[in-house]
């Protein structure tokens, strides 16, 4: 499997370019921030998906959490 | 908003300070937002896609289609918020490039208030058809921002959105806000007059870049929705002072329309105006 | 000319007068989001239907209170652990009465579920000043052979400029743990000893420390970025009370069976990153990046690829690709071996395995009724370097609602 992984793990390095451009730092002014504001571009821009899939994960996965601290647990399989 | 924006008030607390510019810019953007025919998830958007349906829209914004409906009727349909269709042919370059009369024409089955059906809170555009909140929006916006900052700080401020200004409460020290009013054509260079301002709006229409001039003939960029040419003999810029932003906007905007005829209607108006 | 100028100022004056009573309406907005979700696993393991629903409230300027409530049912059948087994070892004890699990139609390498679980999340959130904000959190979750309790409690302290926000967190849990009869086995415990009437213990207890901690900052006009540091602390019963393991012989045949026993504590670690980017042509990525590590020796990579695109209309939709790989915990066997000395912990519970998984999906949403309808589609494919069941297959799909009001 991870052998059938590498080119997908290859595949997400552009993804990674992409992020680098978007690392240039400049200071941002609050009338600058309107497309910050929108609602797209909050980190937890679907909350309820997130907290499904972590649910998810959680229970078909070894490790969990990482994005906050609290929330339920559970006895899932 | 595409242009500078000056928000002026005395205080002593930073912090509160960066919380009323805050509150500001907020407010700002959520007008903008919501008013603006350059996105896409507003109800103008819904508004003039809606292919001869019926919208229903919130309190806010029946409020302004009410108030461009009374502007509509006062202006005797010379301001009409359905004559953006005509930038489809007219584009004031500062070329000589004319539309075709029968290009013009063939617009005008889709401009006219009159062919609105506007039932509060539903509106119903015929297909083809789009409004344009744009000649209020910043003017609302300027208005209302003032108010929200004047009822938290309790003193004066004074908002400039691009030259269209709102000052509400004198200065901190109960002066007045001194106000310069610019040259249209020298823009920051030369002033044509100045003001003592400690509440009330100015607002400039016109703009002396956007023309279009052919066999001599200068064509501004107020169009007449009734024939879908420029206005004959429009001033290049007209200023006026009023009891709101709102209020000097519409005036300068109507002026405007009145062609040669504008510093009549001004001075019947008994306001405070410059206009070139 | 006649003068306008009276009808005019009525008319401004309505409109502004009005306006500004509106403002204070729109700051205690609701916000409502439901969602039912359905995960289904190939080959008739399990099927969970889960319906969320959140619910958002600004109190006035500086308090916002949410609530969070999740009801799921869970059917099918999971891997116990134990290898495929054709002769039959009778391991069941089932409706009558005492402890034990049921199995499969007689394979012991499954066991059948059937559980519905009711959860609960509120959270307070308080502006204590311009830039600092605490969260207090409380979770609740029932179900019939589990119960959890948490609190947590998270400070958030911004720059004056507002680029940066410095985030702290701490949080404690309890749960109980026991299978639906009641009870607990006794850890590497004989499936079939005293005829077939394993020792069991009391329900077991896991209490959870965590800690974290985080800045998010504004990198550019288009850009935020999230790094978080997070340890969490478990102690207690951490062993799973279905999950079985072998013991078989060199030719792989089964000889006995156990309950799985695992370490009684367990310290988990990450570092987690992401970054939210709106592109030149307006499309918004979302990737992230864990890195994860405990003291079971699970070491594991996700890395998460979410790309927006706005359609017309007000419509989106979001290809999403999800990769993970973690290493096998250090008791994690296939089986054990007969003949050996038995270890003190052993699991051979696939999650514990060495795994690589993938999903690949998308969201597509749309404007509806004056709010946003969301669908989401995902497949997902577990593969596992050792365990009797070596793959995972599951399809992921949930539909969600959301909206808001004055």
């Amino acid at each position: 499997m991870m052998k059938r992984l590498k080119p997908l793990l290859l595949l997400t390095i552009p993804m990674f370019l992409q992020a680098c451009a978007a690392l240039q730092l400049e200071p941002v002014k609050p009338w600058q921030r309107g497309i910050l504001a929108q609602e797209a571009m909050q980190l937890d821009d679907d909350p309820t998906q997130s907290f499904a899939d972590e649910h998810i994960y959680f229970s078909k996965e070894g490790s969990t959490g990482g994005k906050g601290v609290g929330g339920g647990g559970c006895g899932c399989n | 908003m595409a242009s500078p924006c000056e928000i002026l008030f005395a205080i002593d607390d930073r912090a509160q300070a960066e919380r009323l510019l805050h509150l500001a810019w907020s407010e700002a953007t959520r007008i903008e937002h919501k008013f603006s025919r350059y996105r896409t998830d507003n109800d103008i958007y819904r508004i003039n896609r809606s292919e001869g349906n019926p919208v229903r829209v919130d309190e806010e914004t029946a409020n302004l289609l009410d108030f461009a409906q009374q502007c509509w009727e006062i202006s005797e349909g010379k301001f009409d918020i359905t004559s953006g269709v005509l930038r489809e042919v007219w584009r004031f370059d500062g070329s000589d490039r004319l539309p075709s009369a029968e290009a013009v024409a063939a617009l005008l089955p889709r401009i006219g208030w009159e062919k609105v059906s506007w039932k509060r809170p539903l509106i119903t555009l015929r297909p083809g058809m789009e409004i344009d909140l744009g000649g209020i929006g910043k003017e609302y916006a300027v208005d209302r921002t003032a108010r929200l900052i004047f009822r938290e700080l309790k003193s004066g401020v004074l908002i400039n959105y691009g030259g269209d200004l709102y000052a509400l409460g004198p200065r901190q020290e109960g002066e007045p806000w001194a106000v310069g009013v610019d040259d249209p054509e020298a823009t920051g260079l030369r002033q044509i007059g100045a003001v003592n301002l400690s509440k009330g709006g100015l607002a400039t229409s016109g703009d002396a870049r956007r023309y279009l001039l052919k066999d001599g003939i200068r064509y501004s960029h107020i169009l007449d929705p009734t024939t879908g040419w420029p206005v004959p003999d429009a001033p290049r810029a007209v200023t006026v002072i009023a009891e709101t932003c709102l209020e000097a906007g519409m005036l300068s905007t109507l002026a405007m329309l009145q062609g040669n005829r504008a510093r009549e209607f001004l001075e019947a108006q008994e306001v405070t105006f410059w206009c070139l | 000319m006649k003068s306008i100028r009276n009808k005019l100022a009525i008319a401004t004056c309505t409109i502004l007068s009005q306006g500004v009573q509106q403002a204070g309406a729109t700051e205690s907005a609701w916000t409502t989001d439901t969602s039912y979700l359905y995960y289904g696993e190939a080959n008739d393991r399990v099927t969970v239907h889960k319906i969320i629903t959140r619910a958002d409230v600004a109190l006035g300027d500086y308090d916002r209170l949410s609530l969070e409530a999740v009801y799921d049912t869970v059917t099918g059948a999971t891997p116990t652990g134990a290898v495929k087994s054709f002769n039959t070892v009778s391991v069941t004890t089932p409706s009558s009465g005492g402890n034990g699990f049921k199995t499969a139609s007689g394979s012991p390498d499954l066991v059948q579920f059937d559980d519905t679980r009711l959860g609960v999340n509120a959270g307070w959130s308080h502006d204590y000043s311009r830039t600092f904000n605490i969260q207090y959190g409380a979770s609740v979750s029932v179900e019939r052979d589990y119960e959890a309790y948490g609190g947590s409690v998270t400070f958030n302290k911004e720059t004056d400029d507002r680029m940066l926000t410095f985030t702290a967190g701490i949080a404690g849990s309890y749960d109980t743990i026991f299978q639906s009869s009641g009870g607990t086995p006794k850890p590497m415990g004989n499936v079939e000893e005293n005829n077939g009437n394993p020792e069991f213990f009391g329900a077991g207890n896991k209490r959870g420390y965590e800690g974290m901690l985080g800045v998010s900052g504004i990198i550019n006009r288009r850009t935020v970025a999230r790094i978080n540091y997070s340890i969490k602390t478990l102690e207690g019963y951490l062993t799973d009370p279905y999950k079985l393991i072998s013991v078989t012989d060199a030719n792989g045949i089964e000889m006995e069976r156990y309950f799985e026993s695992r370490p009684d504590s367990r310290l988990r670690q990450s570092l987690y990153g992401i970054l939210v980017h709106q592109l030149d042509n307006k499309d918004v990525i979302h990737l992230s990046y864990r890195y994860y590590w405990d003291d079971w020796d699970i070491n594991s990579h996700t890395i998460d690829y979410r790309h927006r695109r706005n359609l017309m209309n007000g419509r989106f939709i979001e290809p999403h690709v999800r990769l993970y790989h973690q290493t096998a915990a250090d008791f994690f066997h296939h089986s054990l071996k007969y003949g050996e000395p038995l270890p003190q912990y052993a699991s051979a519970d696939y999650r514990l395995d060495e795994m690589s998984s993938i999903t690949l999906g998308a969201k597509y949403g749309l404007p509806a009724w004056g709010g946003t309808l969301r669908f989401r589609l995902e497949y997902l494919y577990q593969s596992f370097a050792e365990a009797e069941y070596d793959t995972n297959k599951a399809l992921i799909f949930q539909a969600s609602y959301k909206k808001e009001f004055d």
